[in-house]
């Protein structure tokens, strides 16, 4: 090669090795870059760059490019001589090992840079000519590193701005929507449906028995049932409808896009609930159990007459999702398991329940309940026992019937403390007329013990200081539960029951072939008595289909050694039926209609 | 011991011919088949899929535009070859549009001694490959190989793996042979250095700032009597190769096979920003270097080795330039090797060769031969 050759030949590697630095902001790949072409153009075997970095101990911690630099003999005796090399004010240095040359390079306030060429070394020349290229490639590195270092702490913001706005707008259990995205979205989705005159719909769906599974398995169970339940929500509906939950056990689904007229809309609206309820045909698989439940679930669609053209579209979403939740509210209270769509109606009703709540909070306060007792008979027309009974005249309200205020005051909680009234009422009444029961005339008073009553955690203690505190007989009591309340939870209902039994404290099972109907937990639960629901009484002497229940029904309880009581008698027809069977006792308005406490005690007092 | 099983030559070029090439072959025992092919086999398709199916034995190869037996250049054929140890066949796909860094290329085993390359030889990114395998081998392992394909130089089928046939593919056949190189070509600079400024892989745009084709045919035909007017332009780039210059003072050849609007397409890579010289061509020249490389390596060998058979991977080109000689080439490599010695191989668009300093390269218009690596107490065995 001539002169002039050999000159133009390192002007090109030069050129060439200079033009392949800093060709990437990211560091790994403008390395890579930089090493391949160096590799080929100065005929290495290996050319690796080694950063800066802490040393401890004898680990070797230096950071090399390419990041999969194997640990070998030869590679751990190179970093130890890099690390040396480090430490030395030089900026170039070659070692020989075997049949290859090492150069090492210094790469200013970065680190080093190693080549290896075997059998043949480098021309001093070349690496002259090299020196000023790690001048540059320095330069390049640390811009490499700006680069990132601005890059990450935009990666972090963004992150913090992600978990900030999920945070925000999502609920951290089920990873949905929460109320306050789903008001976003659904005041969009109304701006939207005005514009393009389509429908949508807003479904308020409840868990029902929610609290009772979280109360009696836990919140783990709770919690995995959650999160069961959304994912099988989220198959009934389609990837643009917002699922949201909002509440405990409460979710809102917003629908766009369901017609353009409102029969359209209903058919689709139902096709999505029904599919909802599909979910619930099944018991929910959880890790350790399975559990049943059901969904009450209240449909309002948008666009609706009712949303004032007046009120803006915030207030037109808490209207719809208001609407939404007094249909849900309905269709838990009547029937469980299904789903109701919204009619001004409801509202009305809805209304009233607002006003039954808020003047309850009153009557409690200023005890303006008052007691009615209703007395039971025996075959003959003897008057035996009573059952205590709630009546309440509001000032505003006028008379309102225990069918209206007791649902809200459970719904409410209210129930417990107007429950403890009712039971201190009677304890006391019991008090004061000891002898009634001392002379035989009457057995028992009963109360009707509310579910929610029922499943408070010191049920058992707070019902026994209750009658303490009057210091009367146990058995001057007998407490009426529904067959729903025992079958909540029967082992539950059977402890309970159990505890109080051990007190002399019975209990009678109101309502009986209502509900459940279900014949084999008799045997289980300790009761003392049963009630036969009103239902089968009316019009017996005509009916043979209850006739043929209420014998049964008769027949069990005897075999079981259960007094059997019959409610709802107000015919002389139907006492006559009743004369032969062989019930403990009668009650109903053919007999005597429920009392004020005045009157019941001087029917009482005037027995003989 | 004999690195091959047994060696089988048809000049019929169907997969009838190949079955009852390869079913005589069998009675070798052979643990893996190295099938060369010429033209017409790519064209074998699904016929060759099949039938490779129900093969017991690892295969690979390639179709070349000629094979060599011997000393004899055979211009039509199948050449079957049993190797007496172990193989693994792994084909990477899809070379030319996955990036070499975004695959993994890994070994089976480290007992391996040799990896043989075949590679489709239109396919782009065959450097980054290359550079990925010679990541992953130790020190000591041999990498030689060669570029397949037809003069047709159009996309086809034109590798064989145990799968079936594969287009813009390589293949490595991982062996527990131990082989030695001999590379030579013989080329020498004609004119130069150019600064090679603008590249686009195999595509030379620029040289010293200038239309490359433009300076290209200016120098070619300043130093010959032929014009690129009125001859293809192969038939003339052909003796007229550019050389990549390395520090080394050795050259890497590239041979420029085609021209378009925008520049000399060649077979292999050119960096952007090197040195090419355009290179010149003598017979003898040629022909010594090849076989002087193999005589170097041969007197290299330690005293406790003794060379088996031999692989002989050369370049088309050489044989287009060479014509009548290029069997002189081929006599004289394997007089050097000494006549005993069983010598196979093919013509190849592209040679791949490891070097003694490291280096893997996919050269031009070179010769690169194998020679398998017996140690002399298998030997007496």
């Amino acid at each position: 090669m001539t002169e002039m050759s050999r000159t133009l030949q390192i002007i090109s590697i030069q050129h060439e090795l200079a033009m392949h630095i800093g060709l990437d902001l990211n560091l790994d790949k403008m390395l890579q870059l930089f090493l391949d072409r160096a590799k080929k153009r100065l005929s290495l075997r290996r050319a690796v760059v080694f950063k800066e970095a802490p040393r401890a101990g004898k680990e070797n911690d230096l950071l090399c490019y390419p990041y999969d630099h194997r640990s070998d003999e030869v590679n751990d005796w190179l970093v130890e001589q890099v690390y040396q090399f480090n430490q030395l004010d030089m900026m170039t240095f070659c070692h020989k090992k075997g049949q290859s040359f090492f150069y090492l390079f210094k790469i200013p306030h970065f680190g080093a840079i190693s080549f290896e060429r075997r059998i043949q070394p480098i021309d001093d020349i070349v690496l002259h000519a090299l020196l000023p290229l790690f001048e540059r490639l320095a330069v390049s590195c640390q811009a490499c590193l700006e680069h990132q270092k601005l890059v990450d702490e935009i990666k972090n913001r963004k992150a913090i701005e992600e978990q900030l706005r999920r945070q925000t707008y999502q609920d951290v259990l089920t990873g949905l929507p929460n109320r306050k995205m789903l008001s976003i979205n659904l005041q969009s989705l109304l701006i939207n449906v005005q514009q393009r005159g389509q429908f949508g719909a807003v479904f308020f769906i409840d868990l029902d028995r929610f609290k009772l599974i979280n109360d009696t398995s836990g919140h783990s169970v709770g919690d995995e049932l959650l999160i069961n339940i959304t994912s099988q929500l989220k198959t009934c509906i389609r990837r643009d409808d917002t699922l949201a939950r909002v509440g405990g056990d409460e979710f809102i689904l917003l629908l766009s896009n369901i017609g353009s007229d409102e029969q359209s809309a209903v058919t689709r609206a139902t096709k999505v609930a029904d599919k909802m309820l599909d979910i619930t045909r099944e018991s929910i698989e959880l890790s350790h159990c399975s559990v049943y439940t059901s969904f009450s679930i209240g449909i309002a669609l948008f666009p609706s007459p009712e949303l004032s053209a007046n009120l803006t579209i915030g207030e037109q979403a808490k209207h719809l999702i208001k609407h939404a939740d007094v249909a849900m509210y309905k269709i838990k209270h009547t029937s469980r398991n299904g789903y109701m769509f919204y009619r001004q109606e409801l509202q009305v009703m809805s209304a009233f329940r607002s006003s039954v709540e808020q003047r309850l909070h009153i009557a409690l306060r200023e005890q303006l309940f008052s007691l009615y007792f209703q007395p039971l008979v025996d075959v003959d027309g003897k008057v035996v026992a009573a059952e205590a009974l709630i009546r309440w005249h509001d000032e505003t309200l006028g008379w309102v019937g225990p069918q209206d205020f007791i649902p809200v005051a459970e719904e409410s909680g209210l129930i417990v403390d107007i429950g403890l009234w009712v039971l201190r009422h009677t304890c006391e009444l019991i008090a004061q007329n000891r002898d009634w029961f001392d002379r035989g005339k009457l057995r028992y008073i009963s109360v009707n013990i509310s579910p929610r009553q029922f499943s408070q955690a010191h049920f058992v203690e707070q019902i026994l200081a209750v009658i303490d505190e009057y210091n009367i007989s146990h058995s001057y009591l007998l407490l009426e539960i529904t067959e729903g309340v025992a079958m909540e939870n029967i082992t539950t209902a059977i402890s309970i029951m159990n505890a109080l039994a051990a007190h002399n404290l019975h209990f009678m099972l109101d309502d009986f072939g209502s509900g459940y109907s279900s014949l084999s937990y008799l045997h289980k639960l300790p009761l003392k008595s049963v009630k036969i629901d009103r239902s089968f009484v009316a019009k017996i002497d005509q009916s043979a289909d209850n006739q043929v229940i209420v014998e049964a029904i008769i027949y069990i309880s005897r075999h079981f050694s259960l007094e059997c009581v019959v409610e709802g008698v107000e015919t002389l027809e139907e006492r006559a039926y009743f004369s032969d069977k062989g019930v403990a006792a009668i009650q109903g308005f053919h007999f005597f209609k429920p009392q004020p406490e005045s009157a019941f005690v001087a029917l009482i007092n005037a027995i003989h | 011991m004999a690195v091959f099983t047994d060696v089988r030559f048809t000049s019929d070029v169907t997969v009838q011919a190949l079955a009852e090439s390869v079913s005589l072959l069998m009675s070798s025992n052979p643990k893996g088949i190295m099938l060369l092919c010429t033209d017409k086999a790519a064209s074998w398709g699904e016929t060759f899929n099949l039938w490779v199916n129900k093969l017991k034995v690892p295969i690979f190869g390639g179709v070349f535009p000629g094979l060599i037996v011997n000393s004899r250049f055979e211009p039509k054929g199948i050449l079957a070859v049993g190797l007496a140890n172990d193989i693994h066949v792994s084909v990477i796909e899809n070379i030319s549009n996955i990036s070499p860094h975004s695959v993994n290329v890994s070994l089976t085993s480290s007992s391996v001694h040799s990896v043989v390359i075949m590679v489709d030889a239109l396919s782009r990114q065959i450097d980054g490959y290359l550079q990925q395998v010679l990541h992953s081998i130790s020190d000591d392992c041999c990498v030689f190989g060669g570029g397949a394909g037809t003069l047709a130089f159009h996309p086809q089928p034109c590798l064989f793996s145990p799968k079936g046939m594969h287009q813009d593919a390589m293949l490595l056949v991982e062996m527990t042979t131990e082989w030695d190189l001999a590379v030579g070509h013989g080329w020498e600079v004609l004119a130069g250095p150019y600064l090679a400024n603008k590249v686009d892989d195999n595509r030379i745009v620029e040289l010293n700032f200038e239309s490359a084709d433009k300076l290209y045919q200016r120098v070619v035909e300043e130093h010959s009597s032929l014009l690129f007017d009125e001859h293809d332009f192969f038939d003339i780039a052909k003796t007229f190769p550019f050389g990549l210059a390395r520090l080394d003072d050795t050259v890497l050849i590239r041979d420029p096979i085609k021209v378009d609007e925008k520049g000399l397409i060649c077979a292999g890579d050119i960096p952007e920003n090197t040195m090419l010289y355009i290179m010149r061509g003598d017979a003898q020249k040629l022909i010594s270097a090849a076989s002087g490389a193999v005589r170097n390596t041969l007197v290299n060998m330690i005293s406790t080795q003794h060379m088996g058979d031999c692989i002989l991977f050369d370049c088309v080109s050489r044989q287009l330039f060479l014509r009548d000689e290029f069997t002189r080439e081929l006599q004289q490599i394997h007089a050097e090797l000494g006549q005993h010695h069983r010598l196979v191989g093919g013509l190849v668009l592209g040679e791949i060769a490891l070097d003694e300093s490291g280096i893997l390269s996919l050269h031009n218009k070179t010769a690169v031969t194998a020679l398998a690596r017996v140690n002399a107490e298998e030997r007496v065995r």
